[in-house]
């Protein structure tokens, strides 16, 4: 079939199996249109960390043969994606953009690398981030910074920033990210791509480099809902490496996609959401008021709700993330800390001036979040709001402390462990995107799905790409 | 973090942060006081939730199986 390098790399997932699977389409000519494109975009991007060309074409001459012997494996078979660079790749240099592992070659696959590698996926590369997953971007982490494909004066988010940008450029099909904070729905948001933060547990972390275990969690971007959807499928499950892994089933994620939404109802916490605050943008606001509109048109029940002590979050969350990743990287915070960038050598010092007391007091206030937010999704199925307090700030005049002066509206759910995606839902008006976020209860990533793939369905905004 | 609400002194923030195992020069100490101020602030809030003897941070489940 003749497509042009531009019409292949913006099939998505979903498009792109079928051709596959049915060889109109070889996995060789799609993995050579976006090595082509990489080549092209990301000298000004900055996506990548690393591109495998070699590697990801023998891939695809592999699956390319498999298919051609009807060995089709599933949906992923032949699909182009790429990792963050803190997803351990067996042989490639895998750095968490930080010169502390800059030379560092893992020795095995992290398990949900080895799970898109059985599905047949091909690996393309490895995705620039923030250094050691902690959100900011700094030009002194010695890696360069992925650029926001709607506007390269603007970050991307972060700390997923490559993901985000590689998935709306068109330079992987598909992405895994990592969240603390918000890492994954963050980039998703500021890149109008789809982002979801499985449950915690749901997604193994095993060969992970860990910012804050209990908060850190994984997930896959992607351009639609329903290649989330896809990709959530190959990584989801136990896994005896990862203790903090669910036995819980996995659920055919693909399969509830197009049930009906009119018995959902959608909770909203007006009260911290939609607070009167001068750090929130009104008219992110708007735009995601308006999509809530939009559910209600499409038959969900949209009720205001209560969580009393959501306000709390934004002080708890911090104090466990930044305390933990001190724990983690305490040794060579002390003896080398030169190799650590300007921004995060700082926070992580922060993490070691905490308090025991403050560390604990922070997990009980987590808890009663937890408890609240438990209670709550007693009377409603989904929590939305906003993805971001604010559109993506552009670099100039970022410093450390950028991202934490903002409400942060996606660490509630790093401290709840609740399902949570990204959804594009409209644009401002100096076209930047906006992401509508819905939260579930845990392990029903199927509702969250749903919600938010018969929301992109009605909005259609997967039909407009970056103007590059 | 017991700070005074105008911010952390520089001797004291240098307690804290040799307390911690970083040896810091005073301008990495002036440089880091704005952060470290910010979130004491931040921080203080944590102790306005009234909890609950209830209200615990972790659970413990001693596993007898240790192939758990």
């Amino acid at each position: 079939m003749a497509q042009t390098t531009t019409e292949l790399c913006y099939l998505t997932i979903r498009e792109a199996g079928p051709l596959l699977k049915s060889r109109q389409l070889s996995p060789v000519e799609l993995t050579r249109a976006y090595l082509d494109r990489i080549g092209q975009l990301d000298g000004v991007l900055h996506a990548y960390i690393t591109v495998l060309p070699d590697r990801a074409l023998a891939e695809a001459r592999a699956a390319e043969a498999e298919i051609l012997r009807g060995l089709y494996r599933g949906p992923l078979h032949g699909i182009p994606i790429a990792l963050k660079d803190l997803y351990d790749t067996q042989g490639v240099r895998t750095t968490a953009s930080s010169r502390v592992m800059a030379n560092r070659t893992p020795t095995r696959d992290a398990t949900a690398t080895a799970r898109l590698a059985t599905a047949g996926a091909i690996l393309l590369g490895k995705l620039a981030m923030h250094e050691f997953a902690l959100g900011g971007p700094d030009p002194t982490c010695g890696f360069p910074l992925a650029r926001n494909p709607w506007n390269p004066d603007h970050i991307p988010g972060g700390s997923s920033s490559g993901s985000g940008t590689a998935v709306a450029a068109g330079l992987c099909m598909g992405s895994l990210g990592s969240c603390t904070g918000g890492s994954i729905r963050g980039p998703a948001s500021y890149c109008s791509i789809v982002g979801l933060k499985a449950t915690y547990g749901r997604v193994s972390r095993y060969g992970v480099v860990p910012l804050s275990w209990t908060l850190d969690h994984c997930g896959p971007m992607t351009w639609t809902v329903e290649d989330t959807a896809l990709m959530l499928q190959a990584i989801a499950g136990y896994d005896p490496k990862d203790p903090t892994t669910s036995r819980a089933p996995v659920p055919d994620y693909a399969a509830s996609l197009r049930e009906d939404i009119r018995e959902l109802t959608i909770g909203v916490p007006r009260h911290f959401f939609f607070a009167d605050d001068p750090r929130i943008d009104r008219e992110t606001l708007a735009i995601v008021d308006t999509a809530l509109k939009s559910l209600a048109d499409l038959g969900a029940r949209v009720q205001e709700i209560t969580v009393p002590t959501l306000p709390y979050a934004g002080a708890a969350q911090p104090v466990i993330m930044l305390s933990e990743a001190c724990a983690y990287h305490a040794r060579n915070l002390r003896s080398n800390p030169l190799e650590f960038g300007d921004m995060v050598r700082a926070r992580f010092r922060i993490g070691g001036l905490f308090s025991s007391a403050d560390y604990v007091q922070a997990q009980r206030v987590r808890n009663v979040v937890r408890h609240e937010f438990a209670q709550a999704l007693q009377k409603v199925d989904l929590i939305a709001s906003p993805t971001m307090s604010n559109p993506a700030p552009a670099f100039q005049g970022i410093d450390a402390m950028t991202t934490s002066r903002m409400p942060s509206f996606t660490g509630p759910y790093n401290l709840t462990g609740m399902p949570a995606i990204s959804v594009p839902c409209g644009f401002t008006s100096k076209g930047l995107p906006v992401g509508l976020q819905l939260a579930g209860r845990p392990f029903d990533e199927p509702a969250v799905l749903r919600a938010a793939y018969t929301y992109q369905q009605h909005a259609r905004l997967f039909e407009k790409r970056p103007p590059i | 973090m017991a700070t005074a609400s105008e911010g952390i002194s520089l001797e004291d923030l240098r307690v804290l942060t040799e307390r911690a195992g970083f040896r810091l020069t005073r301008d990495e100490l002036e440089s880091l006081k704005p952060m470290y101020d910010h979130f004491a602030n931040q921080t203080r809030r944590l102790y306005e939730v009234l909890l609950e003897m209830e209200d615990v941070a972790v659970t413990f489940s001693p596993n007898l199986d240790p192939q758990g």
